[in-house]
């Protein structure tokens, strides 16, 4: 597996649909699921929706569909369009996670937009997630 | 009840008790390398008071044509 764009989102973006996702109005949100996620960047659609609905993080501070994404900055670096944001970290974590998908559910249909793959499940014990991304959650390029 | 950390003249009682609440540090976070791919590195932190923490980091996914 691997890290992806969904295309399905990004196409209704910019296609005839002119899906209205504007993320540093909408509210962003990051789920994070276990290896049972077999994701597909050709057809997946959308939170809850399948993949996308099963196998999903729980316990600790976090709540079902994630944190909301803070400090929100969408700019031009290096030729390319960066996303750049906050991920509050979640406390007290007890269960696996593998992939972290970007969604946002402000727009009708819970669209997603990116997923992050972990490279392998990993566990955690009574734990916190740190989560930074130094360079952008996603760029267009 | 706990014992005060420090006595009368400031002086540190318990050197375990400090680190158990933080007040000084034990020594040296030790970082753990659990994973890397493509997009993301983990590790975990284990800080001197017992603290655990999974660290990610994360890499942006492109959003490009094929060229």
């Amino acid at each position: 597996m691997s890290s992806d764009p969904a295309l399905t989102t990004w196409l209704d973006i910019l296609d005839a649909t002119q899906l209205a996702v504007a993320p540093l109005a909408d509210t962003i949100k990051v789920a994070w699921f276990d290896d049972t996620v077999t994701p597909t960047k050709s057809t997946d659609t959308a939170f809850n929706v399948a993949p996308w609905n099963a196998g999903e993080l729980a316990g600790g501070s976090y709540a079902a569909g994630g944190p909301t994404l803070t400090s929100k900055t969408l700019t031009i670096v290096s030729n390319r369009i960066v996303f750049a944001a906050s991920m509050p970290t979640i406390t007290g974590l007890t269960d696996t996670v593998r992939y972290a998908l970007m969604w946002d559910d402000t727009v009708a249909g819970d669209r997603i937009l990116t997923w992050h793959d972990l490279g392998s499940l990993l566990t955690l014990t009574g734990e916190d997630l740190v989560v930074t991304a130094p360079d952008g959650w996603w760029r267009i390029t | 009840m706990r014992e005060p950390l420090f006595d009368e003249h400031g002086k540190a009682k318990n050197r375990e008790d400090l680190l158990s609440v933080g007040v000084i540090a034990g020594g040296k976070t030790r970082v753990t390398k659990l994973s890397e791919s493509e997009h993301a590195v983990t590790e975990r932190h284990v800080h001197p008071d017992g603290k655990s923490e999974v660290h990610v980091t994360l890499a942006p996914v492109d959003i490009k044509g094929e060229r």
